[in-house]
């Protein structure tokens, strides 16, 4: 890494470092109410059962009683810390060029003796290494978090669910950096993009869940697919075609930010 | 061939035909012009007459929609050429903003590891004038001082060439002189400066060449000595109200003609021309009266 790149990763990082801290903590939050706090939900539902025969439980809640490792990934990784993952690889994929015309620095920026690609990769290179560590930490946690709570978590089946939410959701921070490429303003982008999240998981997710992922419900499937199998144990349980297509899609905004940074004037 | 070369090397910019339109609003109209080295080139214009689109331009923001430039013999819609362009000149832009959320410590680290040519030495001696306060983010520094930590950025870099858009904008008297100082300060130590301003007096202070623009359009270049050397007014009051005089010569820029007044905006040729307007009819008063630069901008910018 030349010098060059080392300060553009600099100024990614100064710009970006306290939306990466929000994450960080909102990741060590999720994680530590789960695992610390599961003997006491245990117990409540456990309660529940006994006072209220008559509830009707939802088709996970006994596996969950009873199950940690289906517990940790019904409430974490399918739920809310893959939430909290996509809306920061929104908000982190946020910034750029087009961000900074509208912040009034393009010009210093564009004056540098600097291609306009390497602040472009500077910025999502340093995204990817933020998110990337946002998913090995939830893991981490979780398992050092069980420890001192004498639940057996396998490092190994976190580890593979963080890889599936990184994989299966870079989509989110490409599109992200497209959008931003595109959109003009400071604040109009992340609008945009936690929009689409908001419409993704809350309008749309209910209507395509018993959907395979597959084809064209990809796009609306992707939550199901960073989820993954509860029981995940090899590449065999991984959906692969999801996953290419979810890839090729996010390449595909790559390259489309890529070239609207290349061409737009600033 | 090597005459050819060291004319061309003359220039810190050239630019021939550039254009830049924005669908059907040309705000750059086929822009020719030669800032050549070692000057401080004064660029006067209205607001919106494509000063800032011009300078945009020339160092590669913004794409021209026809025409060339070469800044430092360099090709600006070249990218390879345009980083090499880049690293020899320093910009200081219009509304000199910089990174909110770096201190100035931070950003003058942040831009000295782009310039092997960084100068401590400037580094420290503007540091120590400005009295900067290095752990200060930008965005809680006054516009003045925004507007030297921009300098000292653009100055330290160790650049052959300055381009600054609007540098004294909203700044107080204090300031805009320090940053008029400087300026000439770095033109004294070789280095070219380009600068945008619609303040004629503090162009006609430190600029010796000025290239007004408006309307997109180049039209006056002039050196500063030509103000008061060469350029005149020719003012012919006459007994009656008279046709306008056909003057068909060299040096003449505008005519106009008010009842029994003509007057003559020259840029060289006075004499002849008074001579002239003396012949057009017997009984006349010719004055010939030397111009502020105020007064050639304000003449060149009236719309026939």
């Amino acid at each position: 890494m030349t010098d060059i790149q080392r300060m553009l990763c600099y100024k990614a990082w100064l710009e970006t470092r306290s939306r990466f801290f929000t994450a960080l903590v909102a990741t060590v939050a999720v994680c530590a109410f789960w695992t610390l706090g599961h003997t006491w939900i245990d117990n409540q539902w456990q309660r529940d059962l006994i006072e209220h025969p008559e509830w009707k439980n939802p088709a996970w809640f006994l596996r969950a009683m009873d199950d940690y490792p289906f517990y940790l990934h019904h409430f974490v990784y399918a739920e809310m810390l893959q939430k909290i993952w996509v809306i920061f690889a929104v908000l982190l994929g946020i910034g750029g060029l087009t961000r900074e015309a509208a912040q009034g620095t393009a010009g210093f920026t564009l004056s540098l003796p600097v291609s306009r690609l390497s602040v472009f990769r500077a910025h999502a290179v340093l995204a990817l290494v933020e998110l990337f560590a946002l998913c090995l930490a939830a893991p981490l946690l979780i398992v050092v978090l069980s420890r001192v709570m004498h639940l057996d978590y396998p490092l190994g089946h976190g580890l593979s669910h963080s890889a599936l939410i990184f994989f299966g959701g870079i989509v989110f921070l490409a599109a992200s950096l497209c959008v931003t490429q595109f959109v003009e303003g400071e604040h109009t982008p992340a609008l945009i993009g936690l929009g689409g999240v908001g419409l993704l998981y809350f309008v749309m997710q209910p209507y395509v869940d018993g959907l395979p992922v597959s084809g064209l419900a990809v796009p609306f499937a992707l939550p199901k697919l960073m989820a993954g199998n509860p029981d995940i144990r090899g590449v065999a349980d991984i959906d692969w075609w999801g996953m290419t297509a979810s890839l090729m899609a996010a390449t595909g905004f790559f390259a489309l930010a890529v070239r609207r940074n290349q061409r737009h004037d600033y | 061939m090597a005459r050819d070369l060291t004319m061309k090397m003359a220039y810190a910019i050239e630019t021939d035909g550039l254009t830049k339109c924005y669908g059907k609003f040309e705000a750059v109209r086929g822009l020719t012009m030669r800032v050549p080295k070692g000057s401080i080139t004064g660029f006067l214009g209205q607001n919106g007459a494509g000063k800032s689109t011009t300078i945009k331009m020339l160092l590669g923001m913004m794409r021209p929609t026809r025409g060339n430039a070469r800044v430092l013999d360099l090709d600006v819609n070249d990218e390879k050429q345009s980083i090499e362009m880049r690293k020899r000149v320093a910009y200081v832009a219009e509304d000199k903003r910089l990174y909110d959320y770096m201190t100035v410590g931070q950003i003058i680290k942040f831009t000295k590891a782009f310039y092997p040519t960084w100068n401590d030495d400037v580094e420290q001696r503007l540091l120590d004038e400005f009295r900067l306060p290095l752990d200060r983010t930008t965005k809680k520094l006054s516009k003045g001082m925004r507007t030297q930590t921009a300098l000292l950025l653009a100055l330290a870099r160790g650049a052959e060439f300055l381009i600054l858009d609007e540098p004294t904008e909203g700044l107080d008297p204090v300031v805009t002189e320090k940053v008029l100082e400087l300026i000439v300060g770095a033109a004294a130590d070789g280095t070219t400066v380009f600068f945008s301003s619609h303040q004629i007096s503090e162009v006609e202070q430190i600029a010796d060449r000025i290239l007004l623009i408006d309307r997109g359009q180049l039209v006056l270049d002039i050196p500063i000595d030509a103000v008061s050397q060469d350029y005149r007014r020719i003012r012919g009051v006459y007994d009656e109200p008279l046709p306008p005089p056909a003057l068909e010569l060299d040096g003449v820029r505008r005519v106009a003609v008010d009842g029994r007044v003509i007057s003559v905006l020259a840029s060289h040729n006075a004499a002849r021309i008074a001579e002239h307007l003396r012949r057009h009819s017997a009984g006349g008063t010719i004055e010939v009266l030397p111009l502020t630069l105020k007064e050639i901008v304000l003449e060149s910018l009236k719309r026939d």
